[in-house]
This record gives structure tokens, C-alpha cells and sequence, in this order.
């Protein structure tokens, strides 16, 4: 019996993909090169570097052999051992498929254990390797072995998430979005605590139905991190030293899903574990939660990174969204006085020991670059008068009248110039200090949640995104109905009276209310999808923010699907017709439903 | 010489083997069915105990 070491959240594993192994043995038994996957590179990667080639990911796999034809000689004679099929998916732009690497090392002969258990990718990658020419082997050699290393993972992928996320990446081009935030009454939370929300309850003088909900916004999840940014994590979690007190908190409850429990799912994180990567923002000045406008509320999002982030898979990648011209504000150093307590960012950069953190950098909208547009469109005015001067000039003779506005133009645009030019070299800076840091920083084609989706499916090909919210007003709704997610985890503050059928209605309406007109977008919620969070309670989450009179509010999560409604798809209905029962069998049968 | 050529000398024998069958098989115009099961049945040994070191890679990782 083997270890199943396939899916396992270890800090050396694959996970979320699948720990694998390659291994090329020449005819004469020979190992050439071995390697086993981790969440930086692929074990065939591995091993053909291993052997002595040198391999790159460029739009298609590049490889180069030493200088001697020995190595080439021997891999055209050997036999590549693989205890997994390798995918003929491309990932991307960024990373090229896996069989091509193989078709291009030369290779004569594959022996693979078991096949690719997505049924979507079974028997794919061998066949792409046949047609090339290849002699492949497939599921005759130690099969059984192989697919006891990959259990839990071919468990996990069939789960519900997971194959909504593959249909989602197949039909979009972009990985299934899940944005995780809280819905809080953005008008009166104290009648909101007090009254409850049941239908057909009196709410702040007047009588409430689901209308009501649209007076509803998205905030901040209720944890610590977003509640105070004064405060110091490591007083209330020592994140070195004590991590069991995370998973205590992490593990409060969590929704009776035989696949998010196999992962140990936590409350506060629903799908962090499983997705390829977690989202959240620095956002622009006025953009951020509360007022937006201190450095601090801006870096939540940052510092939610770079503390609870690192108990993360090392394979799920931490990527921050920001605009190029904020790169100013962002603090580099753990030296920057503006850096909260407790945070690493130096480390959150470095990204050591996991996937590198991405920087991913929209259109900039910075105080410089506007006073370079305005001082512009002065030199552009004064460029306009000069030109008028000029004419005059011609027919009154005032020639030095005519020079001096044109010097004033002159002067005007090469201010502005300098000072966009300045700006420009600046950013460049800093993204060259980002980039040595170790972070991988990319420039992203529009600024919208939208954009980052469509970027994050075509370069890097992810097929699930956590998406961690700030505030989720007007420009959340707009995100929804673009497109850009699919689920909405939210919290909301409801009525405890009345059950878990009552709350669950209540939630999905405030949701409904949350994320847009239902002529446009659909939120669907199921009993399974709704825990409560008695925050009232002793014992219940310390970090739920909703209080009145310093008394937390009862709370419950919601995670649910959110849909958009396609006003040209044409609806089927479908008519059936009954046949009455007979009158002999309902008195006979009634007093068995009775 | 020692006991690793015993090896060799056991491959000298198939290839002696191998000889004898061809030249019988070239004779009566038949295939060497005996021969090529056994070129399979080496094969998948060679190829279990290599996938038995790919999968000792993953479970020693």
C-alpha cells in the first residue's frame, strides 16, 4: 500500500494539482534524470533538467541540448516513466502544454501508471504523445499503485466547485470568481440589530419586503484585519509561534460539503485552499473601505496578504492588485513607517518557500498624472493663443507679441512632458525594485475586476479566483454583472428568530439586493449553503466587526451562486399532460399520506 | 571471470538462443512466438521496477 501523497497540503507538495514523478532511464537501465512536482514546476521539468537539457516556457516549450550528441542520443533511446498522464492543456499564455516538452525532448518510448483523472483530460495527453510518434504505455504498469497516489486529489477535482471551474475556464476563457465579503446594512445597523429582518416585520418605520434589501452594500468581512487596522494581529494571533490558534479560529464550523471538508475548509477562508489564486487590493485613494483616503484602511488587503495569506497553500499564488501610479504609497521595506504592525512585507515580496507573489498593475490614476494632463492642456491653450498671436503678427506687424506667446506654449508643454516623464521613470523604479525583490510584476490591459479575470485566464490560465473585497458598493455591482463572479461569500447580520429556512431567505434577498436588479442577475442559495454565526455567543468568532453597543451582532455566511440572466436565450417550456387519478385510489390511498 | 559476467554469460546464451531459433524459424517459416513473450515478459519487468523507483519518488518526497 503507498502513501497517498497526491493531494496533500504539504509545504513541498503540489497541492492544489496533483504530486507526480518523472523519471528517464536509458535502454540499458540508466537513470538520465528524475524529478517529482511541486508547486513551482512539473516533475517532467524536473527530470529533463535533471538529465542536462535546458528548458524555458516561452509561447512554445524551448529546448537545448549540451554541446555533446550523447545526452540526445541516449534520452532518443530511453523510456520516460511517468506515475501520471501529462495534460496536453496549455496553461495559458504563460506556460506551454506538458506533452509538447516530451514531443520535444526527444523521447522514443513513455510508460505512464495512470491516466489524467479529470475525464475531460483522460487518455488526452497519451494520445497527443501517440500521434506524435511516440510509444506510449498507459495504465498496464503499476496502475493500481499510481492511482492510490493521486486519491485525494482525483477525489477533490470531481467535487462540485472544482468541475464548475473547469466548465466556467472552457465556455470563458477565465477562471471562475468568488468574491468574499461581508453585506451589512449601509443605512441603519442599529434598527437592523434590534428589529430583525424577518418578512413581514416592521424595519426603521415601515413595513419590509425584498425591495428593501437594495439598500444594501457589501463590505469587509468581519475579521480582526479589516476591524481596526491600528490593531496588532500578533496580539491576538501569534502567527510564528501558535498556529494552532489559526486553525482553532479557521475551523469554527464550516458547511456540510463532503469535498470542502476533505480539505479541512474554514469558515473565514470558504474555497481559499482549493483555488489557484487569492486576490485583494490596494486600492486607489478614495476607492478603499470607510474613507479610503489614509495609507493604512488602503493596506488591508496587503497586510490580509502577507499574514493570514501565509497559511495558504504555497501552491495558491497571492496576487495584489494596484494602480501603477500608486506604487509610491506601497510600502517595500519593513523599515516603511507606514507598514502596520506586524506585517512581513519584505518576506510577502520575497515570497520565498511558495509561489512568487504577483503584482498586477492597472492604469494609473495618480495626483502627478493629472496635474501632467492639466499642465498640458494649459500648454495646449497657450499653443492655441500663440498660433492666433502668430496670425495677427502677420497682418499687424507685432512680431515680438507673437514670439512671447509661443515661448509661453513652448514652456508649458515641456513642464508637462517633464513632469509625465518624471512619473514614468519613477514607476519604473519601483517596479524594478518590485521585480528584484522577487515578485513577478505585470501590467494589466484595463482596471476593472473584469480585466484582472480575463488577464489571470489568458496569460496564466487559472481556472478559480478567490477574490478578497474591500468595500463591494456600485463598482461590485458592475463587476457582477460583467462577469467577473460567479459565487459571493458574504456575511450578513439577520434575524436568529424564525430559523434557518427564515434566514436563509432573508440572507439570499440581502444578497439578491447586494449584487444587482434581478432583470439582470440571479443569486441562488440552497440550505447547505448557509451557516449561522452566533457571534452573541461565548465562544462564537471574535473577529465578527457588527455590534451595537459594543455587542456583536448575530450573523450568518452565505455562499451562493450568482448568475447572469440572458435576456436572449430563449426559454423552453415543456408541457405535460396529467392523467387524473381515479377516485377509488385517493380514498383508498389516503390515509397513507395522512 | 567473477560472478558479475555470470550475467554476460547468461546473455551470451540468449543471444546463442536467439541464433538457434531464428535459424529454425527461417527453416519452417514460422515466428519465434516463444521468444518474442519472453522479450515482453522482461520488458515489464524492466518497466515495473523503473515505475516502482517513480512512484518510491513521490512517497519518499
Amino acid at each position: 500500500m503507498f502513501v497517498n501523497s497526491g493531494g496533500d497540503d504539504t509545504p513541498d507538495s503540489a497541492y492544489p494539482l496533483p504530486t507526480t514523478a518523472a523519471m528517464l532511464v536509458s535502454k540499458d537501465g540508466r537513470i538520465l534524470g528524475k524529478g517529482c512536482s511541486d508547486y513551482s514546476q512539473s516533475s517532467v521539468e524536473k527530470a529533463m533538467e535533471d538529465a542536462g537539457l535546458e528548458i524555458t516556457p516561452l509561447q512554445q516549450w524551448c529546448v537545448t541540448w549540451p554541446s555533446s550528441d550523447k545526452l540526445r542520443n541516449e534520452i532518443s533511446k530511453a523510456t520516460l516513466y511517468l506515475t501520471m498522464e501529462p495534460s496536453n492543456e496549455r496553461h495559458g499564455m504563460a506556460l506551454p502544454p506538458i506533452s509538447q516538452l516530451i514531443e520535444l525532448s526527444g523521447v522514443r518510448r513513455v510508460v505512464i501508471g495512470c491516466q489524467d483523472p479529470i475525464p475531460e483530460l483522460a487518455t488526452k495527453g497519451a494520445s497527443t504523445l501517440h500521434q506524435a510518434g511516440i510509444e506510449v504505455t498507459m495504465e498496464s504498469i503499476l496502475a493500481k499503485e499510481c492511482r492510490e497516489l493521486i486519491q485525494n486529489y482525483a477525489e477533490r477535482i470531481m467535487g462540485r466547485l472544482p468541475r464548475m471551474a473547469r466548465k466556467h475556464y472552457k465556455l470563458f476563457g477565465r477562471p471562475l470568481g468568488f468574491l468574499h465579503c461581508s453585506v451589512v446594512d449601509s443605512d441603519n445597523l442599529e434598527a437592523f440589530a434590534n428589529h430583525g429582518n424577518a418578512f413581514g416585520k416592521e424595519f426603521d418605520g415601515k413595513r419590509l419586503s425584498f425591495r428593501d434589501f437594495g439598500a444594501y452594500e457589501i463590505a469587509p468581512p468581519p475579521e480582526v484585519i479589516w476591524a481596526d487596522s491600528q490593531v496588532d494581529i500578533e496580539d491576538d494571533l501569534d502567527l510564528d509561534d501558535e498556529s494552532e490558534d489559526i486553525e482553532d479560529i479557521l475551523s469554527l464550523e464550516f458547511e456540510d460539503e463532503k469535498m470542502q471538508e476533505s480539505l479541512n475548509g474554514t469558515p473565514m477562508m470558504p474555497w481559499y485552499k482549493q483555488v489557484d489564486a487569492v486576490v485583494a487590493t490596494f486600492p486607489h485613494p478614495g476607492d478603499g473601505p470607510g474613507d479610503g483616503e489614509g495609507v493604512a484602511t488602503r493596506l488591508n488587503g496587503l497586510k490580509w496578504l502577507s499574514t493570514y495569506g501565509t497559511t495558504l497553500p504555497p501552491g495558491v499564488e497571492r496576487i495584489l492588485v494596484m494602480d501603477a501610479t500608486d506604487l509610491e504609497d506601497l510600502p517595500m521595506s519593513n523599515d516603511d513607517p507606514k507598514l502596520p504592525r506586524g506585517v512581513d512585507v519584505e518576506k510577502f515580496f520575497k515570497g520565498e518557500g511558495r509561489k512568487p507573489t504577483r503584482v498586477l498593475l492597472r492604469r494609473g490614476r495618480s495626483a502627478q498624472a493629472q496635474v501632467a494632463a492639466k499642465t498640458a492642456a494649459k500648454a495646449a491653450e497657450a499653443a492655441a493663443r500663440a498660433a492666433a498671436a502668430a496670425l495677427d503678427a502677420i497682418e499687424t506687424g507685432e512680431a515680438e507679441s507673437a514670439a512671447k506667446a509661443a515661448l509661453e506654449g513652448q514652456h508649458a508643454a515641456i513642464a508637462a512632458s517633464q513632469l509625465a516623464q518624471k512619473e514614468l521613470i519613477r514607476t519604473l523604479e519601483l517596479k524594478q525594485k518590485l521585480q528584484n525583490m522577487g515578485a513577478i510584476v505585470e501590467t494589466l490591459n484595463g482596471g476593472e475586476p473584469i480585466d484582472v479575470m480575463k488577464h489571470l485566464g489568458s496569460h496564466h490560465g487559472y481556472k478559480s479566483v478567490v477574490w478578497r473585497a474591500g468595500c463591494w458598493g456600485s463598482r461590485g455591482v458592475k463587476s457582477i454583472l460583467e462577469g467577473a463572479f460567479q459565487w459571493v461569500s458574504a456575511h450578513l447580520a439577520v434575524d436568529a428568530n424564525g430559523g434557518k429556512f427564515w434566514q436563509l431567505m432573508l440572507a439570499e434577498r440581502a444578497v439578491q439586493g447586494a449584487c444587482g436588479p434581478e432583470s439582470k442577475v440571479k443569486v441562488f442559495a440552497d440550505q447547505e449553503d448557509i451557516s449561522l454565526e452566533y457571534c452573541d455567543e461565548p465562544e462564537a468568532d471574535g473577529d465578527c466587526t457588527l455590534t451595537v453597543d459594543g455587542k456583536p451582532v448575530r450573523h450568518v455566511r452565505l455562499d451562493c451562486r450568482v448568475a447572469l440572466v440572458d435576456s436572449e436565450r430563449s426559454r423552453d417550456f415543456v408541457l405535460h399532460k396529467t392523467k387524473p387519478l381515479d377516485r377509488k385510489i385517493i380514498e383508498e390511498e389516503a390515509p397513507w399520506f395522512l | 571471470m567473477d560472478e558479475v559476467n555470470g550475467d554476460v554469460n547468461i546473455d551470451d546464451d540468449a543471444d546463442a538462443l536467439q541464433e538457434a531459433t531464428d535459424e529454425v524459424s527461417q527453416e519452417t517459416g514460422e515466428e519465434s512466438k516463444v521468444d518474442s513473450d519472453e522479450e515482453k515478459d522482461e520488458q515489464t519487468l524492466f518497466d515495473e521496477a523503473n515505475m516502482r523507483k517513480a512512484i518510491q519518488l513521490v512517497v519518499a518526497r
